[in-house]
């Protein structure tokens, strides 16, 4: 059997390292960067100059400007703090309910299980993005709406795995144990089954990130999004794409910084995956 | 394209609030598209026209200059343009691209040149009677529809009787309201028609122009069914049509006009996207745009054979402040915010460069009747901080999708002067809906931005949008002496005294500043200028392809 597992081991943990550095490196220069953009962004990303509309990148303008002159770096620096000002909250909302419900389902079964999965059934068949329409339409835009809208779609997702660990779970010898020395079921849940099904919580919260992160974008290219003139990554990509011939700089740079931090969280969540589940 | 002195070329990129997408898209007023007009003289033109003269020159003039001396016959000419949003009836419709094809098909009255001048077109002249509370328009002999049933004065009632039916689903009737009410038209003898005002309005013949869109003559029996049963008095044919493809058009042979049209026919594609539209002109899958957006079009420029073709309009976005609630309620408040706007900047950012800075009141330039010594107002920070006197100024600007970019650009102005605005965007149908009299956004928030397509005659802004109790007055701007002038205005008979009444209205508006102007929007048209001529761009988007030819 050793004969066998060490050479694969061996073969991946290099590769594991690799990606999991590059993809750390890109989330972490994001959070830097949402953190830090007035100071390193060139120009005010809202600040507006007529006389110098769509100007190619160049020295004056690293990324050019935009039909209204505003400076695309800039913009493009600003950007990242709406888009993770939305995504780690609704990422952490939707591990934590979607955690507690898989939970829930998994260790009790039977009809609670039955009637907990149904109902996330009918959360998932419901789309997100008219659940968006219909939250952003009666509350109006905010960061709490997208947080909530996004988290919501993934409630079910993170259940649905974290309830088949359970099931796992529930069947070995220690839960037994402990169900014959009498513990309640929230001990059950939360003292025995979670600290063995982390792995799988932790796995869902790194790809339930990057998934976060393109739902932003894309509820913001919809305009349910950020207030009009924010740098939002999505919404600069869906204000801009009507001169994509013109000047194609407005639009790529948010779509690249977009598909940087999608691919950098998806790099983290591979690397992890992969090596829980080799250990 | 011929004639440049005539028209200007477009250089830059540019957005137009009167090309088509945005047409199909305004609500409420905007929706009115009397005519989205500029050009010269509206009270001259319609004078001229009056005496049947000088409107034909004007028509004559206008194909000499964009026609070659001897236009080839045949070609089909293909057009792309954005599918109609709503059904293509004469009656109802609303937006650029139905209003093209019907264009093609029939016929109004009088056409209304890209000059703004009155051209006959169904109708040979015109007289005014009783200081213009009656007209009459005299009909062009020997017109038939395309069926060969021949044109008369009844036709021509019927027309304008289902136009102004209260209970029909006529798109005009505002724009005969407090003008022209159900049974005010008449027959006088087989060729001549006569309405009888409910006031006097010299510009009446406008309103029955082209400049009203709805306003086509059609047969007695029209029931709604236009793409079915498509019969007109115009140069082309409908063949076919279907809303998510396009439009086959042949030549009328029964055409009113000798040896026009000059083509065999046009086609109509349409692209659900702009980009697709543009793409296909600059790949030669067609030859023209119905609805050309400047800041797309305009910069193909001289890019291989596409020719831009710009002319001026009356388009306008209003920067509304309601005069009755604080802090707009100061007059010395309003005056500062239209001092810290950059109007050139506006115009470039807005609207690619196309347009005509605007002087806060409503006689654009192109009026005959603008008052010309009005200083145009142009940013001043320090007279902005001296009219504020030390007050912190802050409000919520209202406004629907369309105008997202101008309200944008306002608040960065704005900003740089130390005016804060809150963004409020609403949906088009939250924007304009509600209770008209007691709650809709666009008439009773505290400031917003309302797109209002061009206008024929400046009393069509006039005495909506400023006098007391306007329908679409939303400032809430109540001045007695604007009232009166305004009034006198449309029942003046002379150039001098409708000009002595039209300063005085502009005078008005520029001190007060209920609602601030910044620019006067444009429109252009791209085609392939190496296969064809006598393409012209019009204020309102509007085709008239009877004097194309190819190369």
């Amino acid at each position: 059997m050793n004969a066998v597992t060490l050479p694969v081991r061996h073969a991946t943990r290099p590769r594991f390292r690799v990606a999991l550095g590059v993809g750390v490196v890109i989330v972490v220069f994001w959070a830097v960067v949402a953190v830090l953009w007035p100071h390193l962004a060139p120009y005010d990303p809202e600040l507006q100059d007529p006389l110098h509309r769509f100007v190619p990148p160049g020295a004056g303008h690293l990324l050019g400007t935009d039909q209204f002159g505003r400076d695309t770096l800039s913009r493009m620096l600003a950007g990242a703090r709406p888009v993770l000002q939305v995504a780690p909250p609704a990422t952490a909302l939707a591990v934590i309910a979607g955690t507690l419900v898989g939970l829930i389902a998994g260790t009790h079964g039977g009809l609670v299980d039955e009637i907990v999965m149904r109902v996330l059934d009918a959360v998932v068949v419901f789309p997100a993005i008219i659940a968006a329409v219909l939250l952003v339409a009666l509350s109006g835009r905010s960061v709490t709406i997208l947080v909530l809208v996004i988290a919501g779609s993934f409630v079910p997702i993170v259940a649905r795995s974290v309830r088949a660990a359970t099931l796992v779970e529930r069947e070995k010898a220690y839960v037994e144990a402990a169900r014959l020395r009498g513990e309640p079921s929230w001990s059950l849940m939360l003292r025995e089954i979670l600290p063995n099904v982390v792995t799988t919580v932790l796995v869902e919260a790194t790809s339930r990130f990057g998934d976060a992160i393109f739902a932003a974008a894309t509820l913001s290219f919809l305009g349910l999004g950020q207030p009009p003139g924010s740098p939002d990554w999505g919404a600069s990509v869906s204000d801009n794409r009507l001169w994509l011939q013109l000047a194609p700089w407005t639009v790529l740079a948010p779509a690249l910084a977009i598909a940087s931090l999608v691919v950098g969280m998806a790099l983290v969540a591979d690397s992890l995956r992969g090596r829980w589940e080799a250990s | 394209m011929s004639a440049p002195s005539e028209r200007k070329i477009v250089g830059l990129s540019a957005r137009d609030q009167l090309d088509g997408g945005v047409l199909s898209r305004l609500p409420g007023p905007s929706r009115r598209l009397f005519l989205s007009g500029a050009g010269a003289a509206a009270l001259t033109g319609l004078l001229a026209a009056c005496a049947g003269e000088s409107g034909t020159s004007g028509a004559v003039r206008s194909s000499a200059a964009t026609a070659p001396a001897a236009p080839k016959r045949g070609g089909i000419l293909r057009a792309g343009s954005p599918p109609p949003p709503t059904a293509v009836d004469p009656l109802t419709m609303y937006d650029g691209s139905a209003i093209a094809i019907v264009q093609l098909v029939a016929d109004y009255l009088i056409w209304l040149d890209k000059d703004f001048k009155l051209v006959p077109r169904l109708a040979e002249k015109w007289t005014a009677e009783e200081g213009g509370k009656r007209w009459a328009f005299s009909l062009r002999q020997g017109v038939t529809f395309s069926d060969g049933t021949p044109l008369d004065a009844e036709t021509v009632k019927a027309s304008f009787d289902r136009l102004l039916d209260p209970d029909g689903k006529s798109a005009a009737l505002s724009a005969f309201d407090t003008v022209l009410a159900a049974g005010g038209v008449s027959v006088r003898d087989a060729s001549t028609v006569v309405f009888t005002l409910e006031r006097s309005f010299s510009d009446f013949p406008y309103l029955v122009s082209a400049g009203n869109y709805n306003a086509l003559i059609l047969k007695k029996d029209y029931k709604g069914d236009f793409t079915k049963k498509p019969i007109g008095t115009g140069p082309f044919l409908l063949e076919s049509y279907d809303p998510s493809a396009g439009a086959t058009l042949t030549r009328n042979p029964k055409y009113w006009e000798p040896g026009k049209p000059y083509l065999d026919g046009v086609q109509i594609k349409f692209y659900a996207d702009d980009q697709a539209d543009l793409l296909a002109l600059q790949s030669g899958e067609i030859d023209t745009q119905i609805l050309s957006r400047p800041a797309l079009a305009g910069p193909l420029k001289g890019l291989g054979d596409i020719v831009v073709d710009q002319v001026a309009g009356t388009g306008l976005t209003a920067f509304t402040l309601r005069v009755d609630k604080a802090p707009f309620d100061r007059k010395e408040v309003r005056q500062a915010i239209a001092y810290a706007l950059d109007r050139p900047g506006v115009n470039t950012t807005v609207y690619d460069g196309v347009g005509a800075l605007g002087n806060d009141h409503l006689l654009a330039s192109l009026f005959p009747v603008a008052p010309k010594d009005i200083p145009q107002r142009a940013k001043d920070p320090a007279k902005v901080a001296t009219l504020l006197g030390g007050q912190k100024l802050s409000f919520a600007l209202t406004y629907d999708p369309p105008s997202k970019d101008y309200a944008l650009t306002i608040q960065n102005q704005l900003k740089q002067v130390g005016i804060e605005v809150t963004l409020d965007q609403r949906t088009s149908a939250d924007f304009y809906g509600g209770d008209q009299a007691k709650d809709t956004p666009w008439l009773f928030s505290d400031a917003n931005l309302v797109g209002w397509a061009g206008r024929a005659v400046p009393s069509q802004f006039i005495i909506p949008m400023v006098k007391s109790g306007g329908v679409w007055n939303g400032s809430k701007y109540a001045n007695p002496t604007l009232d009166a002038a305004a009034k006198t205005y449309d029942s003046a008979t002379t150039d001098e005294e409708r000009k002595a009444q039209a300063e005085i209205i502009a005078k008005a508006l520029n001190e007060d500043v209920p609602v601030i102007i910044t620019v006067w929007s444009g429109a252009i048209r791209a085609y392939n200028g190496k296969r064809f001529t006598g393409i012209t761009a019009h204020p309102a988007s509007y085709v008239d392809f009877s004097s194309v030819s190819r190369l």
